[in-house]
Order: structure tokens, then sequence, then C-alpha cells
């Protein structure tokens, strides 16, 4: 019994990194139509930042400011330099231009901060375990289902709160008219990148963390489950997205005992994806489309 | 040439491959298949395990071509579901399915993959030189494939699915069949690639394997190739230039109010009438057709007939269901209940294409031609439609001089003789409209369905154009259609129907419905009667 | 308060308005009318900045604003209701309203709030109701209000009576009487010529993207014979095909 809780936590420790970089996915969907593959390189970078800043200050804490900082910066940089130029051309344009950027910047990593990767110099975290009704989780695991949710919670408390966050979603909703009432939609834009790629950076920022380990291709897999991810939850929704994240993490734990002799982890994670897709084309939340 | 210049050459003549049948998926017919080296990898992981156990080359080889091949149209169904991004996405699932899979499989090989796959008894060069061959049959059947009908009916789908479908082309076939061909082809080059390396393992077809799927897809997105078009995206972007048309002489055709033979009949399908009598079969009946969006009844219980030969204008209020009336006629939308018959057939069930292929045609209010085709080749395409029924047949044939001269015809006769090698996003508004009536043409309708044809067009371009589709009624080609423009309708219709918030109020002929008080009321309101609160 | 002078435009190429002149007074209702397709949307687009101008000038209150981006014009007094509402369904009627204001102060939003309110009771009642989720009629009121939160000098209606059933729309109608009386000044497209009449002072008749008539309402209430020039071609074959078919059915 205790096997199978374990497995839940697993799986919603997963679930919740899932979500972090998922639903920078679906924002940028939601409002351009793009898939944002290049969303990995962000992650990574993240993760990268936090590793190099916390080893030269000393603070971890410092680390991961630095690195949501530079992120929302490099976000936002991705979004004018290289989306924004190809908006008036079909959305797989800008897609394929995002999976090449995603592949110049991991060898961008490779040549930076070489092929073996980087770890943290002192990290205490990972090791530090903690006994929660009879389940042992280490610091890094809380931390990351304490702030993931405290991130998703300010999230939908900005966007149903606060005016900025209101005219976001008409934005979202009816570009055209929102900008009849003054919503600015390039802000918009540039708010949209800049909190999703905080998001990832978070994200990338507790996986180092949990790992103690950094590497060039780290965003790589876990970038086309976010993907699978934002499909499942029906593109363009964020509740969906939330669901599919969470469904996503349980599924893989849960999978791994029944399929993993005929599947690997990520294996599972498409199977699922497929397998829902079969039964619903539109996606766990997705509206049917005519 | 040495060891090395041979082993080159073998993964390039691999890469052609690749890319080359992926072109054929994604260019071609603009399905956004990212997963093509999972059927690479189905296909060398097929050879392997049979070249292992002890078959021949040749049978390895097609066994390789045949597993990636029935995983290709699994995946083919797929797309006809999927929107293109989601098929995206799925078809990465779809890599990572398979590397997934084959790594945990202890009877492949597992992480280990397969080695010692025995030796195809070419030695190394010999192998290289299969290769190259094979890359350059694949390159011939590639262009094969394009000048055949077959490619023509792929760039159609590509260009526009909906366009597709109203010249009688079956879109889900022509995407079958294209996953399947490019997927078998992928899974050929697989199994020679195993035979090359002697040995494969799970991680060569990964989704970013060390040549890069990407790669591939770029290539296969190369221009010159066949491009693949966002088909919403393409209808969006509308018309360029307008060409301001100087006023010519209203030239009104001498016809009678009576349906007339004209002497040009089309095919066997255009029927002589001189008098409408109950003894023939109706070119169309609605019968009590109704459905309902949301809570809506958009339409609700219209039942009409319209004789063979006739001219009928359907008009109404913004609002009133005509564009959803004839969309249920056409087949787009499922009505909830009621039933449509053409010309005695009840093809309430059937998809447009089908019905297409049974003598309908129709024209749509905003024109959405094939726009990587010139003029010509749009009206070609549809002149072939008989060809194009059945995507394998379609292979077969090459020649179009015939279904060209036809096209060339029926450019002249609505009038765009001069523009038949114009690549369609150089046209106006106005022979745009035009272009889509020959393309109607050209699938030898009995009936046409027109939607808005005068819109967006000015006051003497829309009389001239009126005036071309009195000619084309007067060939005995049915013709109903859906318009704003009062004056013009009235001038060439012999019967109107006036629609109202998804009824008919009123059928005869034009004199005898502008003096109907009940269609002045549906167009004014009925404000005068309600008393402001 | 509003003047277009010889305005064209258009998207792409397309000539959708060409050098059209008309002049809105203060405190007037002004009914854009005529068929499908003639550039009455486009020309309320234009006005708020959406539909680009190949030719001629937009004058707002003395000023010339042709040249102002989309996003400035509701701080400049112009506030839009449009064709088919148009309304953010995923948000409620608060926050609808919220978007509404998003030009002004928030300090002023509760006090613009109640007064939409107190004009639409109903919203009050729906407040947290999804916009997507109510009937036509309560849209449209919605579709108000959320333009009165921007405090308009100018508001623009596209379509007040299309898809309503008739008692919504003599709600509409006389919400917008009440507009009128406040001062507000109205342009109005809409379908429904005879109860737009009833309420407008001047009236302009657009066909295919150029004005057929364009003079005060009373005018056009006497005159009967303009239902085929509404709803037909203006030009000459269109009047004459009208009074042919005039003298048959009669």
């Amino acid at each position: 019994m205790a096997y199978y809780i374990d497995l839940a936590f697993n799986g919603l420790v997963f679930g919740c990194m899932y979500a972090l970089m998922a639903v920078g996915l679906t924002l940028v969907y939601g409002l351009l139509r793009i898939l944002h593959i290049a969303h990995a390189a962000v992650y990574a970078f993240g993760a990268y930042i936090t590793v190099i800043v916390a080893n030269t200050t000393g603070s971890i804490a410092i680390g991961m400011l630095a690195a949501i900082a530079a992120a929302t910066l490099l976000g936002m940089a991705i979004y004018r330099l290289l989306y924004e130029p190809l908006l008036d051309y079909p959305p797989y344009v800008a897609m394929i231009a995002s999976i090449g950027l995603l592949v110049v910047m991991e060898d961008g990593f490779r040549i930076a901060f070489g092929e073996q990767g980087l770890t943290f110099a002192r990290n205490p975290y990972p090791t530090q375990l903690h006994d929660i009704a009879g389940l042992t989780a280490n610091t890094v695991q809380i931390a990351i289902i304490a702030l993931s949710t405290m991130c998703l919670v300010l999230l939908a408390l900005f966007a149903t709160r606060t005016r900025i966050g209101i005219g976001w979603r008409a934005t979202v909703s009816d570009p055209r008219i929102a900008t009849s009432f003054g919503v600015d939609a390039i802000k918009v834009r540039y708010l949209n990148f800049a909190i999703g790629s905080a998001l990832a950076a978070l994200g990338g920022a507790l996986i180092a963390l949990l790992n103690n380990f950094v590497e060039p291709t780290m965003g790589f897999v876990v970038s086309y489950k976010a993907l699978a991810i934002i499909v499942l939850g029906g593109l363009g929704s964020l509740q969906g997205t939330l669901v599919a994240s969470l469904a996503l993490g349980l599924t893989e734990s849960y999978g791994t005992i029944f399929v993993g002799r005929f599947l690997d982890r990520d294996a599972i994670a498409f199977l699922f994806l497929i397998a829902v897709l079969l039964v619903r084309p539109q996606g766990l939340a997705g509206a049917r489309t005519a | 040439m040495s060891a090395y210049a041979y082993s080159v050459l073998a993964i390039m003549g691999i890469n052609v491959m690749l890319a080359v049948s992926l072109n054929m998926i994604t260019g071609f017919c603009g399905q956004f298949s990212l997963g093509h080296a999972a059927f690479y990898g189905a296909g060398a992981y097929a050879a392997a395990f049979l070249a292992a156990a002890g078959s021949s080359v040749p049978f390895s080889l097609l066994a390789g071509a045949v597993v990636a091949g029935a995983l290709g149209v699994i995946v083919g169904f797929a797309s006809l579901r999927l929107r293109h991004d989601f098929l995206a996405v799925t078809t990465i699932g779809v890599s990572f399915l398979f590397v997934g899979f084959v790594r945990k499989q202890p009877w492949l090989g597992a992480e280990m993959g397969i080695s010692r796959i025995p030796s195809s008894g070419l030695g190394s060069q010999g192998n290289a030189l299969l290769i190259v061959a094979c890359a350059l049959a694949t390159i011939a059947l590639s262009i094969y494939v394009n000048r055949s009908w077959m490619g023509f009916g792929f760039r159609a789908v590509g260009d526009d699915e909906d366009t597709a479908r109203s010249i009688g082309i079956s879109v889900s076939s022509y995407k079958l069949v294209a996953f399947t061909l490019g997927t078998a082809i992928a899974g050929l080059a697989g199994g020679l690639y195993a035979y090359f390396t002697q040995f494969i393992v799970p991680d060569s077809f990964g989704f970013r394997d060390a040549d890069g799927d990407g790669r591939h897809r770029r290539h296969g997105l190369h221009p010159g190739r066949g491009r693949s078009r966002n088909r919403a995206y393409a209808a969006s972007r509308n018309i360029p230039l307008y060409q301001r048309v100087p006023a010519a002489d209203l030239w009104r055709p001498s016809h009678s109010r009576h349906a007339l033979c004209a002497g040009r009949a089309r095919g066997s399908r255009a029927r002589c009438i001189t008098q409408r009598t109950g003894a023939m079969n109706w070119a169309l009946e609605v019968e009590a057709a109704a459905i309902h969006f949301g809570g809506v009844q958009a339409i609700a219980g219209v039942s009409f007939l319209v004789a063979p030969g006739d001219m009928a204008g359907l008009i109404g209020p913004n609002g009133a269901g005509k564009t959803t009336l004839l969309r249920i006629i056409a087949g787009v939308l499922k009505p909830d209940s009621g039933r449509v018959v053409l010309s005695g057939i009840d093809v309430t069930g059937w998809p447009t294409a089908r019905r297409i292929r049974h003598g309908l045609a129709l024209t749509h209010q905003i024109a959405r031609p094939f726009r990587s085709m010139t003029a010509l080749e749009n009206v070609t395409l549809a002149a072939g439609h008989r060809l194009t029924a059945n995507p394998f047949a379609a292979l077969a044939r090459i020649a179009r001089s015939a279904q060209q001269a036809r096209a060339r015809d029926l450019l002249a006769k609505v009038g765009l003789s001069g523009e038949d090698d114009k690549p369609v996003t150089a046209l106006p508004l106005g022979h745009l409209k035009r272009l889509e009536v020959a393309r109607a043409l050209a699938v030898d309708p009995s009936l046409i369905l027109l939607d808005e044809p005068l819109a967006g067009l000015n006051h003497s371009e829309a009389a001239r154009f009126v005036d071309l589709i009195a000619e084309i009624n007067n060939g005995g080609i049915t013709t109903i259609l859906v318009e704003h423009n009062l004056a013009q309708v009235m001038r060439v219709c012999r019967r109107l129907l006036v629609l109202d918030q998804g009824r008919i109020i009123a059928d005869a002929a034009p004199e005898h419905v502008m003096a109907n008080p009940a269609v002045r009321e549906a167009y004014l309101g009925s404000g005068r009667e309600h008393a402001a609160a | 308060m509003l003047r277009l002078e010889k305005m064209s435009c258009g998207y792409g190429a397309i000539r959708a308005v060409r050098d059209l002149s008309i002049d809105v007074p203060a405190g007037s209702v002004f009914a854009l009318l005529g068929p499908n397709g003639a550039g009455k949307t486009s020309t309320i687009m234009a006005i708020m900045g959406h539909t680009p101008i190949h030719a001629g000038r937009i004058i707002f209150e003395g000023r010339d604003i042709t040249a102002e981006p989309a996003v400035r014009r509701v701080e400049l007094g112009i506030a839009l209701v449009p064709e088919g509402r148009r309304l953010f369904s995923d948000l409620s009627v608060e926050e609808n309203l919220t978007v509404g204001g998003y030009s002004r102060p928030a300090a002023r939003d509760a006090l613009n709030r109640a007064k939409v309110f107190e004009l639409f009771p109903i919203l009050r009642e729906r407040r947290n109701q999804l916009a997507g989720s109510m009937s036509g009629g309560e849209q449209q009121m919605l579709a108000m209000g959320r333009a009165l939160m921007a405090e308009p000098r100018l508001m623009l209606i596209d379509e007040l009576s299309l898809g309503l059933m008739p008692k919504m729309v003599d709600v509409c109608f006389s919400a917008l009487e009440a507009l009128r009386r406040s001062g507000l000044t109205i342009v109005l497209v809409e379908q429904n010529t005879a109860r737009a009449l009833e309420i407008a002072d001047n009236v302009c008749i657009l066909a295919s993207g150029s004005v057929a008539f364009s003079g005060a309402a009373a005018t056009v209430r006497a005159d009967s014979s303009l239902f085929e020039t509404f709803l037909g071609s203006s030009q000459e074959n269109g009047m004459r095909a009208a009074h042919e078919t005039n003298s048959h059915g009669k």
C-alpha cells in the first residue's frame, strides 16, 4: 500500500514539474497558435544559470532568482527575434524555426559549458529526507510541490483579480476587440512569454536541484512531453493543461508498473496521449471544432 | 573509391530516400508527420529480425517496407481526425512510442539492438550501390507521382481540402495513400540501412537521431518539390490586385421564361425539357430539412423541389439560414432530419465529394482556388474528376491533354481566355469568381449551387457575372443561387425562394415575391408594430 | 463631432469603401444603412482603426485621427459595440465590463459599473455568469454596457437587432434612446431599417462601397420606394428593374 502512495507522490512531483513547463507552452499557443518547442531551451537555460550563479555566489536562492530573471528576458527576446517576424507565415514555419532554435541552443550549451554537464558545488537538499505521514520525501520534492502550487495559485489570482490579468485573458479570447478597448496586444504577448519563461526557469532550477545535475539535452524529453500535455489538455486551455499534467505524471508512475515490461516511461506518456486523442480528437478539455 | 567514400554515399542515399518519402506525405499532401524516423526504424527492425532468422535479402527488405507501410496506414487514419498541430505532436509521439517499445523487447535485442545481421552477400560496396540505386528509384517514383493524376490530387489536398472535396476528390483516401507510400519507402530505407551497417540499436531511430529527423523535414519542405500549405491560412489571405473594370454595355440574353434546350448538352446528365411534368426526376428535392446549432433552430422544416433547368434564387435577410441550407444540400452539413435527393437519388448521408461525382457542383462565397496552381491547372484538375475519383487509378494516368483542352474551352467560356497560365494569386476578385464557375462546370454537373457569387463585385462586374450565370443555365444546367443583390437576382431568376428564420416564406416568380407583404416585413422588420417601451 | 472626408478603406487592395464623406453632429443619432457587403462594417472598423485606410481623413472632435493606432482610439472617446456582439465569451459579465473600462482610471470603475447596472438591471443579476452562456438579448446589453464603461462621447453600434427577439429589440432601442437623451453621439448600423429610421436624425445609405443617399431621416421615412434601393443595387439598372417589377406586381 505504501508503495502505491509512494508512486502517487512520485507522480504528483512529476506532474507539478510538467505543469510548470506546460503552462508556458499553453500560454503561447493560446495567444499565437505556435508550438513553442524552444521552450525546452529556456528550461535548460534556467537550470544552467541556477547552477552557475549558485556556484559563484554560494547561494542557491540567488541562483534561482537570477535564473528566473534571465529566462524571462530570454523568453521575451525569443518572441521578438524569432516569432514576431514569422507571424505572417503559416504556423508550422514558426514551429520549425522553434525546433531549429532548440537545436542551436543545445549545442550552445554543449560548447559553452561542456558536454558533461554541471553540478552544484554544494547542494544538500536532495538527501535531506523528511517523513510525512509515512511517506519519505526529500526537500526538493516538497519544494517542487509547494512552489509550483504557489505559482499556479498566484497565476490564477493574477488572471482573475487584476485588471492586467483580465485584459490578458480578453486578448486571448478576441485580440481585435480587446485592442478596441485599449488593451495593448503587443504588451500582452511579452507578458505571456515572460510568465511562461519564468515558470519554465523555475522548473529547470528545481529539476537541477533534484537531480543535482544539468546537461545540454535535459530539456528535450520534457519539452516533447509538455507538448503532449498541452495537446492532451486541449491546446490553449489552461485548466486542461493542469489536469493533463497531473494525469500524465500519475499515469507514467502507475503505468510503469503495469506496462513497464513493454514500454519505457516516455513511451507510456505518448501512448496515453494517442489513446486519448483517438477517443477525443480535440483533447481532454478542448472544444470540438466544426 | 575508399570504403569511407562508399559509406558516405550510402548514408546520402538513405537520407535521400527518407527526405523524398517524407516529402510525399508532408510536401505533396500537406500532412504534418514528424515521426518519420519511426517508420524507418520499423522497417529496419523488421528486416533485421527476419534476416537474423535466415530470410533472403529481397524478402527481408520487402517485409520491412510492408511493416512500415502498415504502421503508416494506422497513423494515416489518425491524420484524418486530427488537426495539423495535433497531428504533429501525435506523430512525435509515435516516434517515442516506437523507440520506447523496441527498447524493452528482449526478442528485438532490447537496449542492445540487433547485431550480427547476416551479410547481404553484396559486400559493403555492393550495399552502397544498392542503396544509391534505390535512392534514384525513389526519386524517379516521386517525379512520376508528381506528374501523375494522383500527384495532382495530392497537391489539391495539400492546398485546400474543402476545395478538393468540391471537385470530387476523396480527401481521406488520398491522405491514406500518401502515408502508406511514404512510410513504405522509409521502411525500405530502414531495411537497406540494416544490411549496410549489420547492426541496429533503438536510439538510431528516435525523434532526434544522429542526423536529425529535422533535416529530413526541412528537406521535405524545400520549395520546388511541392510545398505543404496551411489551408485555413490560405483561405484567410484573400485577394490581390483589384482591377477597375470599365463599365461594359450590359447584354441581356434573350431567353424566354421557360427552360429551353440550348443545343449544348453536357454529357448524359443534361436534360432538355420544355415543361415541368411529374414523369421525370426533379433535379433537386429537399424534404423537411431541419438543423439546429447549440439551441438555435437554424433551418426548421424546409421543403422544396427544383425542376431540371430551373434557375432559382434563394434570398432572405441576414441570418435567415440561406448558406446553412446550401451547405446541407452540398453535404457539408448533416441535417438533423429530412432528406436531400439529387436527380432521384437519395444523397442525404453522402459526403460532398460523392455528391460532386453524381452531378452536383458548387462555388463558394469566398473564392478558394488551389493557390499553388495556375488558373488552367485549377480547371484541368476539376476536368479530370473521373480520373481522380480513385487514387490508384489516378496513379496510372499521366496524360492531361484532353482535360487541358477542355479546361481552355471552359476558361474561354467564362471569359478568362488570356489568363490560363497565370498563378491564381495574381487574379483579381472578379476573375477568381469566374474561375470558380469554370471549375464547377468542369465536373460536368447537372445542378450548380452558387453561394453569393456577386459578393464584392461592383455593379458592372455583377451584371456581367449574372449574365454568365444565365448563359450557363441556358445550357441546361439547373442553377440555384444565394444572393443579396436583389436587382441582379430579379433580372435573371425565374423563381425566388425567400428564407426567413429558417423557414421558406415565399416561393414564386420574382414580381410576386417582391410584392408579398410577408417578404417586405422580413426585410424591414416589424418595428412599426411594436411601440417603443 | 465626427466627420469622414472622402475616406476609402479596405483590406489588401480591395476597396470596401470609396470616397465616403459623412458628417455626424454631436448629440445626434446617425444611421448607416445598406445591403450586405455595402461597406458598413468596414466603415465602422475604419473609424476604430482596424480597417486600413487608403485615402481621406477621419476627423473626431476637430482632430485628425486617421493615423492614430487602434489601441488609442478608445482613449479619444470612441467606443465600439461590434457586429455579432463579440463578447469575451470565456470571461464573466463583470470581467467583460472590466475590459470595457480598461482605458479609464480604476477609481471610476465602480461608478461606471453602477451606471451600467442601472441601465441594464439584468446584468447585475447575471454578473458572475460567463458571457458566452447568455441569451442574445442579454449579450447585446452586455456589449453596450461594455462600451459604456469606456466613458465614450461617441458610440459605434454595428447591427443592434441582429438575431434578437422583438421584445429584446425594444429593450435595446429604449436603452439607445436613453443614451441619446444623455448626450451621447451614436452611429448606428442596422438591418432593421424601420427601427433605425424611427430613432435616427440623419441617414446615409451605402451600396457597393459608395453613398447612394445621404440626408435627414425624415426624408427617407416619407419615401417608401427606397425599399429597393436599400436592398439591391442603387445604380441605374437596379432602379429600372425595381420600377418594372413594381408595375408588374401592382
